[in-house]
């Protein structure tokens, strides 16, 4: 027996719906609509061919899914409503966002956490300290100056809001002896010149103004003392650099963009949540009046990970330290007046040995994230091409 | 392209409903053989003739079977399908183990090791080859008779809601259903309803429970701690249930769309009062195909007791030898062997018999989960040390596990854990819903909150963006 017509109408409606919620980012994804931009870098999915051979051996299928995906035309809908829900009912991110919600709204890196967590020995952190040190000495004898930059982890500046939850018992902590400390006293120990990032912005003036509760890197602020600290220790060896220091002057910028870099967790999550006001981003204010020529004209070799984008972007608006490069850490050589990339690190070729050693001096930052291992390539590298006689010219 | 993939969800599951749908009643079983073919084509291109060759061979020895049946010749066919079809299985699933096996026995005796190329495992051949070979015995023993048309029996084979991970058909059970369906308009709604929450099953329950089982898991088990390793086992528990229980949902809705009653697949296994029970009640068609074309013919409960514990430990053994080709799911298999024969002494009728249902089914699931231990650790010496720890008798046990509390138990997995397990005590003491009573509206107005709710989370999982790669 057929059911009765409104029946039947609220089943077709039914039916037609779920289709409906089923297909419609497909639909979308065809007509172009896409939503607003996620924040984050992922591998582009390309498309691929589709032919015969590509079915068969299955390789259209395994790239046409991702691609798919990728292109689906309601997805940032799909995931910032998702993050949204998630944070909102579970008070935790999802693991894929690579982002942690700590106490009174800080946000943490899964990186900073799991460094944090971390129950590595001390054996290779002194191996790698020693090694600095006889680069950085090495350096020395061929009459350049490097310096050495630890950049405290967001964990070990701001623990106390680090959820209970998420430290692992007997374990959390630990790297701060066992990497961090090990590193450190191994440094001193082969006299080494650094700064020790994590031992400065732990200072009580410092308190809760390292990072902003939405950011992965430092502010501006604390970044500049750390790099006006590192040029008081390459003085003594690099008259040059004459007496005038960085001025680390730092003012509010309240009109800066969601974009900025102390937004970058936050930005992270891809949720719905409106800009947060209490964000205070601290940026350099307009330079009143020109440095000395000395500190303007230091050929520099910035070497290090998105943290040290910040001392290039100091020398940059400071028009310091120039000519300079930096090495990123995934092996981009950046052109720091301008701001652009202009090719990748191809150890021991010309190129590579002019960009160099025709520095005078080298800001090499460690992260603590990624202690002992950050910046290994540079150090094995350069001590080769010293030990070759392979520099420049 | 599982059920649960955002190409299947939003291309291919709207496409097959509304092409079954616009199809005239009497050409839609070629809709569903073409989309069936597709189907299988996207995910095993290289293995779809086999299947299509498999399957047309099949259905003329099954004619020549039907045709001589009761002679010795009939006799010599079926033999010949059954061989054929294990010598398939044979080789696409389990020749990398015995080959790897016996090459590291060899190695070990000093010999140079064997040069193989490892064979590449085309999905749901379990699948197909139970069912092919239920098709030609239960056409020899005339319990069914032989399909009328290739394209139907390949129909029988192929249909896509089953092809990757059951429920096991049987011909007999689908022949009338394949010939003639009498589809309605409510078994698209029953249909879409039954395939949601069996998506919700496995997206929102399973796949968090998913998140404890795999971190612990994932720990060294020789430093694994008692408590981790129970969580750890329990979480898996949960996702495994959810995950193939809400597979068989989806692949029942998806049948009832086009007009099938498939038969139900699980029938709430964790209230099983016994390992016993608990097989009459978890993936029944491969219990009910074990029973028919295993046990029976292995000749059942017909020699006594002592014959009777060697078939039930065979048909167990090569149940697990079944699920996955490798030590650690024989150890599965063996282990449930153990207890089923266990209750068959006069201690396990003891407690069959004697001890309440609210604690012998307790205990009972407790078997259960140290059993699927075996049946997801990596490697058989990760089980026993998993196990060790379970039952606080591992050497060593660390004060704390390497991991935070919150790593082991997010509060997501906390939440669905409790909700998966809470459905089962629900189930276990009211019993199952009437399917015509007032739950029917909630269960058919959630659904779409469920499907928007996998959908969100089936795309989030697959965007996993870094900060910088670089600027």
């Amino acid at each position: 027996m057929s059911s009765p017509l409104p029946l039947r109408l609220a089943k077709l409606a039914y039916v037609g719906g779920m289709l409906a919620l089923a297909a419609i980012g497909t639909l979308a994804g065809f007509l172009d609509v896409h939503g607003p931009p996620l924040f984050g870098v992922e591998e582009d999915a390309k498309r691929p061919l589709l032919t015969a051979s590509s079915v068969y051996d299955e390789s259209f299928q395994h790239g046409f899914i991702p691609w798919f995906e990728q292109h689906w035309g309601l997805r940032s809908y799909a995931v910032k409503t998702d993050n949204t829900l998630v944070e909102r009912v579970f008070g935790e991110s999802r693991r894929t966002q690579n982002v942690f919600l700590g106490e009174r709204g800080i946000t943490f890196p899964s990186e900073d956490l799991a460094y944090a967590n971390r129950d590595d020995g001390p054996e290779a952190s002194v191996v790698a300290a020693e090694r600095m040190a006889r680069v950085q000495r090495k350096f020395r004898g061929i009459g350049k100056t490097m310096i050495l930059v630890v950049i405290p982890a967001k964990t070990s500046l701001e623990r106390d809001a680090i959820p209970e939850r998420w430290k692992r018992k007997g374990v959390f902590g630990r790297s701060d002896e066992n990497l961090y400390g090990t590193f450190v006293r191994t440094l001193r120990a082969n006299d080494a010149t650094f700064v020790d990032g994590r031992e400065l912005l732990s200072r009580p003036e410092y308190a809760g103004k390292v990072f902003t509760r939405t950011g992965r890197h430092w502010r501006m602020g604390p970044a500049c003392d750390v790099l006006a600290a590192a040029l008081d220790l390459a003085r003594p060896t690099m008259p040059s650099l004459g007496d005038t220091n960085l001025d680390c002057r730092v003012e509010s910028w309240p009109d800066a963009s969601i974009g900025d870099e102390d937004f970058d967790l936050f930005r992270l999550r891809n949720t719905w949540d409106e800009k947060p006001a209490d964000v205070d981003v601290l940026r350099l204010p307009k330079k009143e009046k020109p440095y000395p020529k000395e500190l303007g004209t230091i050929p520099t070799l910035f070497v290090g990970s998105s943290f040290t984008f910040k001392f290039v972007r100091i020398a940059s608006e400071r028009g310091v330290l120039h000519p300079s490069l930096f090495y990123y850490y995934d092996r981009s050589v950046v052109e720091t007046n301008d701001l652009l990339i202009t090719g990748k690190v191809v150890p021991f070729s010309d190129g590579w040995r002019k960009d160099t050693f025709d520095k005078e001096l080298f800001i090499v930052s460690i992260l603590e994230t990624f202690l002992p291992v950050d910046e290994e390539s540079f150090f094995s590298e350069v001590e080769k091409a010293i030990d070759r006689g392979e520099t420049w010219p | 392209m599982p059920f649960s993939s955002l190409f299947f969800l939003t291309v291919f599951f709207p496409a097959f409903v509304l092409l079954t749908w616009a199809t005239p009643r009497v050409g839609r079983n070629v809709t569903l053989l073409v989309l069936s073919i597709l189907f299988y084509a996207w995910g095993a291109p290289w293995f779809l003739p086999v299947v299509l060759a498999l399957g047309i061979v099949d259905w003329l020895l099954a004619l020549q079977i039907a045709k001589l049946r009761g002679t010795k010749a009939a006799r010599l066919i079926v033999g010949f399908a059954v061989t054929m079809h294990l010598s398939v299985l044979a080789y696409f699933k389990y020749s990398n183990f015995f080959v790897g096996e016996l090459g590291s026995l060899l190695t070990q005796a000093g010999h140079a090791p064997i040069s193989w190329k490892a064979v590449a495992l085309p999905i749901g051949v379990s699948f197909l080859t139970f069912e092919e070979i239920s098709y030609v015995v239960d056409v020899y023993r005339g319990e069914a008779r032989p399909s009328r048309s290739v394209p139907q029996y390949l129909l029988f084979l192929m249909l896509f809601p089953h092809s990757i991970a059951g429920p096991i058909f049987r011909w007999k059970d689908l022949e009338e259903q394949l010939v003639e369906r009498n589809e309605r308009l409510d078994d698209v709604v029953q249909g879409i309803t039954r395939f949601v929450w069996g998506l919700a099953k496995k997206i929102l329950i399973a796949d968090a429970a998913a998140l404890t089982a795999d971190a612990a898991f994932a720990h060294d088990a020789n430093e694994v701690t008692t408590h981790v390793a129970w969580v750890g086992a329990f979480a898996y528990a949960i996702q495994i249930f959810y995950d193939f229980s809400g597979y068989s949902d989806m692949a029942i809705g998806l049948g009832r769309i086009a007009g099938f009653r498939f038969k139900e697949n699980f029938n709430d296994p964790y209230v099983s009062a016994s390992i016993t029970e608990f097989w009459t009640r978890w993936h029944m068609s491969l219990s009910r195909w074990l029973r028919d074309y295993l046990y029976i013919p292995l000749g059942g409960n017909r020699g006594g007791e002592l014959r009777t514990r060697l078939n039930v430990s065979i048909v167990f053994v090569l149940s697990g030898l079944w699920h996955g080709a490798s030590w650690t799911f024989v150890l599965w298999g063996v282990y449930h062997a153990f207890f089923s024969v266990l209750e068959r002494t006069r201690l396990g009728q003891l407690f069959r018999t004697r001890t309440p249902r609210i604690l012998a089914t307790p205990v009972t699931f407790a078997v259960v989960v140290v059993g699927w231990v075996f049946f997801r650790a990596g490697s058989v010496e990760q089980a026993f040390a998993f196990v060790r720890a379970m039952l606080g008798v591992a050497s060593h046990v660390p004060a704390f596990p390497k991991m935070a509390p919150a790593e082991l138990l997010p509060n997501r997995s906390i939440a669905f854990l409790a909700l998966g397990i809470g459905f089962v005590i629900v189930r276990a003491i009211f019993g199952r819903p009437d399917p015509e009573g007032p739950w029917r509206r909630v269960y058919i107005a959630a659904a779409p909150f469920l499907l928007l709710l996998a959908l969100l989370q089936i795309v989030n999982t697959k965007f996993v963006p870094l900060i910088y790669f670089k600027f």
